[in-house]
């Protein structure tokens, strides 16, 4: 376990409590605090990350790793999105979402490298797949905050979500933004992950059929259809909403394979 | 006596006040069917409340004067009298004065201190007189709630920090799109809310606005006032399909948006979200509307619900105001109270007056000279003056005055002028 370990947690912890204070309190200065903290975890998760890939331990080296890849590039994509919009509600569903990540990537028992760890492509494959699943997630949590705010909209009931969440019109931004940029990172992962796979000694065809695979061909499916909905379809709001969360699960489904399955 | 018999926000949902709206020659009937339930009658009849303030003649008749007014509500407006039972209320005496004082003065608003409610009644009350259902009663509740209004509006701050039906459109836009630079308002019917909610949106950014009604003529005059542009009514599809805001508060009895017009409407829009404020009663657009994707809509029990907040946050001005009001009914009922003991007092000084004359004129013999007898008669008048002082002050202010005059009619058999004494000191119940 990294040094830095506790740091990142506590500060995951303290960035994690200003998020749920501002969300029943609603105090600017809080926000700001607790984007500001989030922004120091994150420094000290890239450095709990560098100092495990010093002993050759790297993000890719199997399920655990990758699993707390994605949850700090999870809070280095909202960190990006809070620049063009400050969405605090968002920052109080995914700084927990993306510490228990954390945690159960340190806490789960550590896998080895197959023989074919050190390959570029498959790095590639790894770097751009858990990229794309990371931004995913930013849109994922955007496309929960949607459906409540939405569904409270709908029904005339004006309570937290309301008053303190974004507008619709922001969050269908953020979700399109995210779809935007992920959607290309996981299209390259795959070819890169297929190509990959072919090239293995025992690949071929067949292996391509495997559930985890099938799996990412689908969150992949779900991800495009999407995003010519949209262009073509005019597709907005509450389908985006939950087309993201199905691509989402599919997408996290995969992880949650690779994670229990330990070395990649 | 003046009683209160009707419904509003707080007792009946929209759906029930929309069926008892009434309005124009439905309104004129009514009101002419309420004078001959009261000998006084004045029908208020906004979005938000309809309510008959009848003159009883006494505390007997209220029952059968709501049994009455219910009646008469559910004969004109085709509703079922059991369900509109559930929904009525009924102020009598003083409670109705303070009822409709607090109406008048925009507390029992649903946006408290909105200011279109003071027109709305001062318009009913317009109306009771060309229609000759006013009478010394209402004659003067009416003035004094005007006046207590007055006072509310310039001395607290309710008004002025009120949260309006106007800023809660704005609000619920702002949640749905945001930023609203550049975001199309669609004003349908001339009306007051429209005008305010528009002028409200304009000035958030949203723009630009567009007007249409039935009536050309009035969507052009409210275009020009609130710097939009007028349109035909037979545009509203093309005009509904471009706009992303709509503010819908014609006088319709009918929705005049209905379901399958937005769903078509949608469709062109290619789901493009769309904020629907109904502030019509009877509402202007099919409630299942809202049940459409990225279809948002809100009618005035809508927003109710978003203001209600508001009005927890100005308890203090509520509190300020509310004292202004137990003041202005205080003032009312001195002044009938005065008004009521005047027969009496009227009776009791030309008995005594008539009992010093006849004395000093028996006694006026012994007088030498028109000078000497009139001078005896004026110290018989100064006597009864002096003697009538504290008794008639008595009879004005007294908080128990009508007790004390009917001892006083009692004590020096003033029979005369019992019936007028009594009937004026009726209205102060």
């Amino acid at each position: 376990m990294s040094p830095v370990f506790p740091l990142t947690l506590a500060l995951y912890a303290v960035s994690c409590a200003l998020y749920m204070a501002h969300a029943a309190t609603s105090a600017d200065r809080l926000a700001r605090s607790a984007r500001l903290v989030l922004a120091g975890a994150f420094l000290s998760h890239a450095a709990d990350i560098g100092a495990l890939c010093l002993h050759g331990i790297h993000p890719f080296v199997d399920g655990r790793e990758a699993l707390s890849f994605i949850a700090w590039l999870t809070v280095g994509a909202y960190l990006g999105v809070t620049l063009r919009h400050p969405l605090p509600l968002v920052g109080a569903l995914l700084v927990p979402i993306t510490m228990v990540l954390h945690v159960a990537a340190r806490l789960a028992p550590s896998g080895t490298s197959g023989p074919q760890a050190s390959t570029l492509l498959r790095l590639l494959h790894i770097g751009l797949a858990t990229a794309g699943v990371a931004v995913f997630a930013v849109a994922g949590v955007g496309a929960l905050i949607y459906l409540g705010a939405e569904t409270q909209l709908k029904r005339h009931r004006f309570g937290a979500l309301f008053r303190q969440g974004p507008p619709l019109a922001t969050l269908d931004a953020l979700n399109q933004t995210c779809i935007l940029l992920g959607f290309p990172l996981f299209t390259i992962a795959m070819i890169t992950g297929a190509i990959w796979v072919m090239r293995l000694p025992d690949g071929g065809v067949h292996r391509l059929l495997a559930p985890r695979y099938a799996l990412s061909a689908i969150a992949w499916g779900l991800f495009a259809t999407l995003l010519l909905a949209r262009r073509l379809g005019g597709w907005r709001g509450r389908r985006a909403a939950l087309l993201t969360l199905a691509g989402l699960g599919a997408a996290l489904c995969v992880v949650a394979i690779y994670f229990l399955r330990g070395p990649i | 006596m003046l009683v209160a018999v009707g419904l509003s926000h707080r007792t009946a949902p929209v759906e029930v006040r929309e069926r008892v709206a009434l309005s124009g020659e439905a309104l004129e009937a009514a009101l002419r069917s309420a004078a001959r339930l009261g000998s006084e009658a004045l029908i208020l009849s906004t979005c938000n409340r309809v309510e008959l303030y009848l003159a009883a003649p006494d505390d007997r008749a209220t029952a059968e004067l709501r049994a009455a007014a219910r009646d008469l509500l559910a004969e004109n407006q085709r509703i079922e009298a059991p369900l509109l039972d559930t929904h009525l209320y009924l102020h009598g005496g003083a409670a109705a004065v303070r009822h409709l004082f607090r109406v008048a003065a925009s507390l029992d608003s649903m946006v408290v201190g909105e200011p279109q409610v003071l027109g709305q009644v001062k318009e009913a009350f317009q109306l009771a007189q060309r229609a000759g259902t006013i009478g010394p009663l209402l004659g003067r509740a009416l003035p004094r709630a005007f006046s207590a209004a007055k006072r509310v509006r310039s001395e607290t701050e309710v008004a002025r920090s009120s949260a309006s039906m106007a800023s809660a459109a704005v609000d619920l836009a702002r949640h749905i799109f945001g930023d609203l630079q550049g975001k199309e308002v669609l004003v349908i019917g001339a009306g007051e809310m429209g005008d305010n909610a528009a002028r409200h949106l304009a000035a958030a950014g949203a723009g630009p606005l567009l007007v249409t009604s039935r009536t050309f003529e009035r969507a052009a005059e409210l275009a020009a006032r609130i710097g939009g542009a007028a349109h035909p009514w037979s545009e509203l599809p093309a005009l509904l399909e471009r706009c992303d805001v709509v503010l819908s508060s014609t006088g319709a009895a009918q929705p005049i948006l209905s379901r399958e017009l937005v769903q078509r409407v949608m469709r062109a829009r290619r789901g493009r979200w769309l904020c629907i404020i109904d502030i019509a009663v009877p509402r202007d657009v099919a409630p299942s509307v809202g049940e459409l994707e990225n279809v948002y809509l809100y009618d005035v029990d809508a927003l109710q619900e978003l203001v209600k907040d508001h009005l927890a946050g100005r308890q203090k001005e509520a509190e300020a105001a509310e004292a202004i009001i137990a003041d202005e009914v205080d003032r009312f009922f001195a002044t009938e109270r005065s008004l009521g003991a005047v027969p009496t007092i009227k009776a009791l000084r030309e008995h005594f007056v008539a009992v010093a004359r006849a004395e000093a004129h028996k006694v006026s013999g012994a007088f030498e000279g028109e000078q000497n007898r009139r001078a005896l008669q004026a110290l018989a008048d100064s006597i009864v003056n002096q003697l009538l002082h504290a008794p008639l002050i008595a009879l004005k202010h007294e908080e128990q005055s009508e007790a004390l005059a009917e001892a006083v009619r009692t004590l020096f058999a003033l029979s005369e002028n019992d019936e007028s004494a009594a009937s004026v000191a009726r209205g102060r119940k």
